[in-house]
């Protein structure tokens, strides 16, 4: 076999990408996916309204409380065993615990596109009498937008 | 072989990324120093009705009285589990807690088996899991013993919760005085009188094994020191010299008693063979030697002398039987005890405010103020070193305080009506 | 041609100075997480390797060089956590965030006199 100082014949200028690094960096990409996706995604099953907005930048440096309300109806806090469904009640006493020990704590409502206005109000003016001074509301990009 | 390039050059490149990162490190040099939030959540009782002590109540008030921790109040758990498997951590996190104790007591024949888990909330991982059967009345003890292995598995310093203080009371009238010898609990509960007379009580000290306190009382007219066997209240008159008989301390190999007697003229230290009854004397001079404690080591004393003019401490090193002055900050130092690893004398310093509890650091000859309070006297320390238990005034009244070796915490233990004097802190008992 | 580099001259003294505000900030964040063990001493040195999202979440946090005391091990480790997630990374210009995804924070109380 010829060393690559040996001069060989030249080869042929060479026709196609090489894929071989291409694919070693989507592996990567890949398992990156793999690990961070469950951190990112909640527990419960949310449609969430699709709205053209601005991600809020001025979130503090604590990890945020997320009430989610799912299309029955229901409500989940992202606290203890977050897929069993709890009353407002049970949400307003963690949410003033939490501020009492944290009070820069963010809390965010994470609604499904298809609960009533209404009981959107209701959460929010619950969080905002348990003292929250202002709640983030998630929300999804339109498909398309990003 | 395009493989193995592509390989290498992914290698390469990896390498390459890791060291330009590598580059960057932050140095932290301060801590806060404020005390480690810790959550204890009331025990479940298994069985019916409640349980005479509430062991998570207990717990957190050890771990509060040491000044290393502030336990969340009861309002501020936000959850109540009682087994590891049911914690969820990020609850904890929410509420800026370090760490969490759940625990459980079931009863068990005659008495109770309380279960107990220590959660690291921010390494997610259990600490420590264990189970303590205990007797019926035996409940404090139980949690006490808690409170020593979560205050060990944290700061790796062992606890002295359920460790015990003696101490003498004084209540009546001038003419109606009546003194008495106490044992209890570190945290001032379950006391038993041990000995009460119409004459003064002083200095109790406990012998290395817990068993015996020396004490020195006049309740013959003049002053004796005996020894007392706690569990058979059976006692010795050690010594009843003419004049002073006072401040027995014991050797760490409890063999013998250092102590202050002014049989052949001057208050002079002397040590007693407590199995011969032999003495042999330290001091020989005109000024008042006493207050007598041994280095941990047993290879020397520390001792209060006027010899100066003022009280001051002086070690007697009892291999080559030399007296060397060793405090010379301010006009009045006196009751040298030394820490359990011997690296640090405590006393009582008088400065314009009043007399203090300090701390004198052996090696660097620091001395280091503990308490704002104007009267303190008699400082005994905890065996793991951590806090030292004092007497003081409050008001008319005699108090016992206890400070941190630190000096950032303090509080003062409850006491009936009456003056409490001469506390003395016992050795770990187990 | 002149102009073109006085710019990125301006940008690099700005993106410096953008670093150093996130060094500080992560700095001061974990000065007042650490809650130093009472048994600490002015030898002992712990150094920690984090990882962080874009976002500024911890991924990873571990000690790449032990102080050999375990109290102050967990001690460090625990004021990371504590004082996570670091979210300013996201205002770094887009070369520095890259630059604090992963760094070392090295732990020595200097100034405790023991």
């Amino acid at each position: 076999m010829l060393g690559p100082f040996n001069r060989g014949p030249r080869r042929k200028p060479m026709g196609e990408i090489n894929v071989v690094p291409f694919i070693d960096v989507m592996l990567v990409l890949l398992v990156i996916f793999m690990i961070t996706a469950p951190m990112l995604t909640q527990g419960v099953q949310v449609d969430l309204p699709q709205v053209t907005s601005e991600p809020i930048e001025d979130i503090e440096d604590r990890e945020p409380i997320i009430v989610s309300v799912d299309k029955e109806g229901q409500y989940f806090i992202s606290l203890g065993d977050e897929e069993t469904p709890v009353s407002l009640d049970e949400i307003s006493d963690k949410i003033i615990i939490i501020l009492q020990r944290r009070p820069e704590t963010p809390v965010l409502v994470r609604g499904d596109r298809n609960v009533p206005y209404g009981q959107i109000v209701t959460l929010m003016s619950t969080l905002q009498v348990a003292g929250v001074p202002n709640v983030g509301l998630i929300s999804e990009p339109p498909p398309g937008e990003s | 072989m395009k493989r193995v390039v592509s390989i290498m050059v992914g290698l390469w490149l990896a390498l390459y990324v890791s060291l330009a990162n590598a580059d960057l490190t932050i140095e932290i040099t301060k801590g806060s120093d404020q005390a480690i939030p810790i959550a204890v959540v009331p025990f479940a009782t298994q069985g019916q009705g409640a349980l005479p002590e509430d062991i998570a109540q207990i717990v957190s008030d050890d771990l509060a009285r040491s000044g290393q921790f502030s336990p969340l109040s009861r309002g501020s758990l936000i959850a109540q589990p009682n087994r590891s498997e049911d914690v969820h951590y990020r609850d904890w996190r929410a509420v800026d807690s370090n760490y969490l104790v759940v625990g459980q007591v079931t009863p068990q024949g005659d008495g109770y088996s309380v279960q107990f888990e220590l959660m690291d909330i921010y390494g997610e991982r259990r600490m420590i899991g264990e189970v303590v059967n205990v007797g019926r009345d035996q409940l404090r003890s139980a949690a006490h013993y808690v409170s020593d292995k979560v205050f060990e598995a944290i700061t790796g310093i062992r606890g002295a919760f359920s460790t015990r203080i003696a101490y003498v009371t004084a209540q009546g009238a001038a003419d109606n005085r009546r003194y008495a010898l106490h044992v209890a609990d570190a945290d001032g509960h379950n006391s038993q009188q041990i000995l009460s007379s119409q004459q003064p009580i002083l200095s109790p000290a406990w012998s290395p094994d817990g068993n015996k306190l020396a004490y020195v009382s006049f309740e013959s007219g003049r002053p004796a020191i005996y020894i007392q066997d706690l569990a058979s209240s059976q006692r010795i008159q050690a010594t009843s010299f003419e004049g002073i008989n006072g401040a027995p301390a014991w050797s760490p190999d409890g063999r013998q008693l250092a102590m202050s007697l002014s049989k052949d003229g001057q208050p002079e230290i002397y040590i007693m063979d407590i199995a011969s009854r032999s003495f042999r004397r330290l001091t020989n001079n005109s000024a008042i030697d006493t207050e007598p404690d041994w280095a941990p080591d047993g290879q020397s004393l520390v001792f209060t002398s006027d010899r100066s003019g003022g009280p001051q401490l002086y070690r007697y090193n009892l291999a080559n039987g030399q007296a060397e002055r060793i405090t010379f900050t301010g006009s009045y130092n006196s009751r040298g005890r030394f820490s359990p690893d011997g690296e640090t004398l405590f006393l009582i310093h008088r400065d314009d405010q009043g007399f203090h509890v300090a701390k004198k650091d052996l090696e660097t000859d620091r001395m280091t103020i503990l308490t704002d309070s104007r009267w303190d006297e008699s400082p005994s320390v905890a065996p793991n070193g951590s806090m030292v238990i004092f007497a003081t005034q409050q008001g008319n009244r005699g108090v016992l305080g206890v400070v941190s070796a630190d000096g950032n915490a303090s509080y003062r233990l409850p006491s009936a009506q009456g003056d409490v004097r001469e506390p003395a802190w016992s050795p770990f008992m187990n | 041609m002149i102009a073109g580099e006085a710019e990125a001259i301006a940008n690099a003294k700005q993106a410096a100075q953008a670093s150093n505000g996130f060094i500080n900030l992560v700095r001061h964040a974990i000065e007042q997480a650490w809650i130093l063990p009472a048994s600490a001493t002015n030898q002992l040195r712990a150094v920690v390797r984090i990882q962080l999202l874009p976002t500024g979440e911890l991924v990873s946090a571990r000690i790449i060089e032990s102080s050999g005391d375990s109290v102050f091990d967990r001690s460090v480790l625990q004021a990371v956590e504590r004082a996570a997630p670091f979210r300013e990374i996201r205002e770094l210009p887009l070369a520095a965030q890259s630059q604090f995804r992963e760094f070392n924070l090295d732990f020595n109380p200097k100034d405790v006199r023991r």
